[in-house]
C-alpha cells in the first residue's frame, strides 16, 4: 500500500483511529443516499438495471474511497506545527503551525461516544472551511493534541523560554499513547469527562436556565420549518396529505365536519376556534424549542483555562470548542424583548477563525452565541472575562445626529403607507383606520429607534448598539480594527451626516457590525481620525 | 459608572487639509490645495489628487463601451429596418432613441471620469494611508499600516500604455479585506506599495 513510503520524519507519525473508515464512509453516505436511490429507482424504472445492484456499484467507490483515505492519512507533531499528509494519486501534505490554530473544536455523537472516538476540526485565519477534519481520532490523541497545539501556542508567544523540555515529555507520551487501543481507558470514553480541564468555570447552564432559553428563544419555529422541509424531500407530506385529505380518509371529512359546525356556530366562536389553534400551535413550537434545547445545550459549560475559553455542551452529540482569547475580535450583546423580560442577556464572540457561525447545521452556534443565556447581572463579570480590559458594560452612549429622527421616521411612514396602499383597495374606508394606525406605529418605532442607536468610546474599545426590540451591542477593541471607513450618501451629505464603519477580522455576513449611522459630520470625521489612529499605534495581533 | 470616555474634540494625527474634507464631504465643489509632487518620501501625509492621465484612461474605456453598447444597437435597428420593412415613423424613432442612447452615454462616460478624479484622493502617512473616493456615495477609508496584510500592484493593458497602476491593499478585515486605489502613477503605486509593507519580522501572529 502507497502508506509504505519514506516518510522523512523526526516525530512518530500517527494515524486516525481505525473506526475512521466507518465514520467517513456514513458521513459520504448521507451526502450520496440520496442521488444512489434517485438515480436507482429511475434505472428500475427504465428496466435497465435492478436498483439493488445500481446502490452496490455506487456503494464501491465510496468504501475503496474511506478505506484509502484512513490508510494514507498520517499527521505527526513537529516542532512548531502539524503536519498532515494524505491521498493516494494526488497527495497533499499540509502544515499548520500551532501559533496559528485558531479553534479547536471536537464533536462526539451519539456512535462516537459508545466508540471513545471523536471528530477533531482544526481552523486557522483563513478560509471559510476548517483547516483540517480528523475523522476520526481516539479521545486520547485528542488530548495529546490539545497538549500539543497548547505547548506550541505558548513556544510561539514566547512565553516560556524552558519550555521545551516540557514539550518534548509531552511528545513522548502523545506518540506512546496514540495510535492503537480502541477503547484505551473506559474513564475517557466521554468528551465531557475528558475533556474537564483546569481552569475556572466561568458560566453553567443548569437545567432551569436552558429551560427557560428554550422558552424564550424561538427554535420551535425552526425545527417545524426543517420537518416540512424533510417530510418534503423525502414524499411524506405526499403521504400524510393523502391520508389526512384523500378519498378513503375518515380524518379528512371529520376535520371538515367540524370546521362546518365551528363557522356556523357564529363568527365569535370562529374567532375562538382560529385563536386557540393559534395559541395550541405557538405552545407546541415552544415546547419544541424547549426540548431541544435542553438536549442540544444539555450541560453547556464554559471554562477558563489556560489555553482560552472552552465551551462545551450536548447531550446525544457532545461539542467541545475551544477559543483561544487573543482571537477574540468582537463581543456582541444580545437582548430580545422576552429575554430583558425575564432579566437575560446573550453574549456571542466573533473570532477569526474562519468562522462559519451564521450557517445553520455547523458545530458552531456557540461561536455566534459563547453564552447563550446568561443574567443580566453577571454580564460585567463574563466580559470582563472574555475581554480583561474592559471595565464595566455600562457606558454613556453617545447619541447620532438630531436629525436622524426625521429621516428615519420618513422611511418608515413610507413603508406604512406602502403596506396600506392594498388595504384601501380591499377595506375601502376601513383602510383609513389601518393606515392610521400603521403611521402610529412608524412613528413610534422610528423614536425608539432613533433613541436606542448609539455609539461609545471607552476603555480603548469602540461600542455601537442598534435594535430596539432585538438590541444588540458590539463592542470592539481598537487592536482589531482593520480598516475605519466614512460613508456619505447623497441623502447624507444633503442632511450634513455620514456614517461611521469600523472594520475587523471575523465578521460573519450575518453578525452585528460596528457600523454607526447618521453621525453628525463633523463627529464622524473626527472619530474617524481618532479611531485610524488609535489603530495605526497599536499592532494587530491575529 | 466610572467611565473614561475619550473626547473626541481633537484629532491625533495631523491632517492636512482637514477642513477641505468637511467641505468636500459636505458636498461643496473642487477640494482645493493638493500638493502635486512629492519633494521627499511620499510618506508625508499630504493629500494628493490622482494621475491626471486617469482621465484620458477611463475616457478610452468609456469609449469602447459606449462602441460596445451602440454597434450592436445600430445593427439591431438595421436588421429590423431591412426584414421587417416597418413605416418611415417607426424606423426614424428607432433611430432618434439610439442615437439618444449612443450620445447620451457617451457624454456621460466623457464627463464621469472628470468627477471621479476631483474627488479621489489619498494621502500617505508614515503610519498608514487614507484614502478618498466616489463622486455621489462618498467614501473615506483610512488603513493602517500595522493592519496590512499584504499589497499588489496590478497593471491592465490599457493602464500600461498610460504608465498608471492600481495599488491593492489587504487587510484581516471583512468589509473592506480589499481597499483599491486606481489611476496612480504606476511609479507612485510601487512606492506606496514598498512603503506599506509591514518591515520583516514584524510578523508576530
Amino acid at each position: 500500500m502507497p502508506s509504505e513510503t519514506a516518510a522523512p520524519s523526526r516525530a512518530t507519525e500517527h494515524r486516525l483511529h481505525p473506526l475512521s473508515v466507518g465514520f467517513s464512509l456514513a458521513s459520504q453516505l448521507r451526502r450520496a443516499i440520496l442521488p444512489l436511490i434517485i438515480g436507482g429507482a429511475s434505472a428500475n424504472f427504465l428496466g435497465v438495471v435492478e436498483m439493488r445492484f445500481v446502490l452496490l456499484v455506487g456503494l464501491i467507490p465510496l468504501v475503496v474511497g474511506s478505506v484509502v483515505r484512513y490508510l494514507t492519512f498520517r499527521y505527526r507533531y513537529e516542532e512548531a506545527e502539524l503536519v498532515i499528509r494524505s491521498g493516494l494519486l494526488f497527495r497533499r501534505e499540509r502544515h499548520v503551525p500551532y501559533a496559528r490554530i485558531q479553534n479547536l473544536d471536537a464533536v462526539q455523537g451519539v456512535f462516537h461516544r459508545v466508540l471513545g472516538v471523536v471528530e477533531v476540526k482544526l481552523q486557522t485565519g483563513g478560509g471559510q472551511e476548517p483547516e483540517a477534519t480528523l475523522t476520526v481520532l481516539p479521545l486520547p490523541a485528542l488530548e495529546a493534541l490539545r497538549e500539543r497545539v497548547r505547548e506550541g501556542k505558548r513556544e510561539a508567544a514566547g512565553e516560556a523560554a524552558a519550555a521545551g523540555e516540557v514539550t518534548d515529555a509531552a511528545t513522548g507520551t502523545g506518540a506512546g499513547e496514540a495510535p492503537t487501543g480502541i477503547l484505551a481507558e473506559p474513564a475517557a470514553t466521554d468528551l465531557a469527562s475528558a475533556a474537564t480541564p483546569e481552569g475556572r468555570t466561568l458560566l453553567h447552564l443548569p437545567a432551569r436556565e436552558l429551560l427557560l432559553h428554550g422558552l424564550l428563544q424561538n427554535r420551535g419555529m425552526v425545527l417545524i420549518a426543517a420537518a416540512f422541509g424533510l417530510a418534503w424531500e423525502t414524499g411524506l407530506f405526499e403521504r400524510a396529505s393523502d391520508w389526512v385529505a384523500g378519498e378513503q380518509s375518515r380524518i379528512g371529512p371529520a376535520v371538515e365536519g367540524v370546521a362546518a359546525d365551528v363557522v356556523a356556530a357564529g363568527i365569535l366562536v370562529t374567532v375562538v376556534a382560529v385563536a386557540a389553534l393559534v395559541v395550541a400551535f405557538v405552545i407546541f413550537a415552544r415546547m419544541l424549542s424547549v426540548v431541544w434545547t435542553l438536549v442540544r445545550l444539555h450541560d453547556y459549560r464554559v471554562v477558563r483555562s489556560e489555553e482560552g475559553l472552552r465551551a462545551t455542551f450536548g447531550m446525544l452529540t457532545q461539542v467541545a470548542a475551544t477559543i483561544p482569547l487573543r482571537r477574540v475580535q468582537t463581543v456582541t450583546i444580545h437582548e430580545g424583548p422576552l429575554q430583558r423580560l425575564a432579566g437575560r442577556v446573550a453574549v456571542g464572540v466573533q473570532t477569526a477563525g474562519g468562522s462559519q457561525a451564521g450557517q445553520p447545521g455547523n458545530a458552531d452556534p456557540h461561536r455566534q452565541q459563547l453564552a447563550p443565556i446568561l443574567p443580566r447581572e453577571r454580564l460585567r463579570d463574563f466580559l470582563r472575562e472574555v475581554i480583561p480590559e474592559l471595565d464595566a458594560p455600562e457606558v454613556n452612549w453617545e447619541p447620532v445626529s438630531p436629525l436622524a429622527f426625521r429621516r428615519v421616521l420618513r422611511g418608515t411612514c413610507f413603508l406604512a403607507t406602502l403596506a396600506a396602499v392594498p388595504l384601501y383597495f380591499a377595506l375601502e374606508a376601513w383602510g383609513m383606520a389601518f393606515h392610521a394606525a400603521f403611521l402610529a406605529w412608524a412613528v413610534f418605532y422610528a423614536r425608539r429607534y432613533v433613541d436606542w442607536l448609539g455609539w461609545a468610546l471607552k476603555d480603548d474599545m469602540v461600542w455601537f448598539r442598534s435594535g430596539w426590540l432585538w438590541r444588540r451591542t458590539t463592542i470592539a477593541r481598537y487592536t482589531r480594527i482593520q480598516v475605519v471607513a466614512l460613508r456619505a450618501s447623497p441623502i447624507d451629505r444633503w442632511r450634513g451626516m455620514a456614517s461611521l464603519r469600523v472594520d475587523t477580522a471575523g465578521a460573519a455576513a450575518a453578525s452585528h457590525k460596528v457600523d454607526i449611522p447618521y453621525l453628525p459630520l463633523d463627529t464622524a470625521r473626527q472619530l474617524r481620525t481618532l479611531l485610524a489612529a488609535e489603530a495605526a499605534r497599536t499592532a494587530f495581533r491575529w | 459608572m466610572n467611565e473614561s470616555t475619550h473626547s473626541i474634540g481633537t484629532p491625533e494625527t495631523p491632517e492636512a487639509a482637514a477642513t477641505a474634507e468637511t467641505a468636500e464631504m459636505a458636498g461643496s465643489a473642487d477640494p482645493a490645495g493638493l500638493a502635486a509632487t512629492a519633494p521627499g518620501g511620499i510618506a508625508d501625509g499630504v493629500r494628493r489628487s490622482l494621475d491626471p492621465k486617469v482621465i484620458p484612461l477611463q475616457r478610452t474605456i468609456g469609449g469602447i463601451v459606449t462602441g460596445c453598447v451602440s454597434l450592436p444597437l445600430a445593427a439591431a435597428v438595421a436588421v429590423l429596418w431591412v426584414v421587417a420593412g416597418p413605416p418611415p415613423g417607426v424606423v426614424a424613432g428607432l433611430v432618434g432613441v439610439w442615437s439618444a442612447i449612443t450620445v447620451g452615454l457617451g457624454w456621460w462616460l466623457y464627463r464621469w471620469p472628470v468627477l471621479h478624479h476631483r474627488y479621489a484622493s489619498y494621502a500617505v502617512h508614515p503610519d498608514g494611508i487614507e484614502i478618498r473616493k466616489g463622486v455621489i456615495w462618498r467614501q473615506a477609508i483610512s488603513v493602517a499600516r500595522s493592519r496590512v496584510q499584504h499589497t499588489d500592484v496590478s497593471q491592465g493593458p490599457l493602464e500600461r500604455k498610460y504608465g498608471l497602476g492600481t495599488l491593492g491593499i489587504y487587510t484581516a478585515g471583512t468589509d473592506h479585506a480589499k481597499v483599491s486605489l486606481d489611476g496612480l502613477e504606476h511609479d507612485t503605486a510601487l512606492r506606496i506599495r514598498d512603503h506599506l509593507l509591514p518591515p520583516a519580522g514584524d510578523d508576530a501572529v
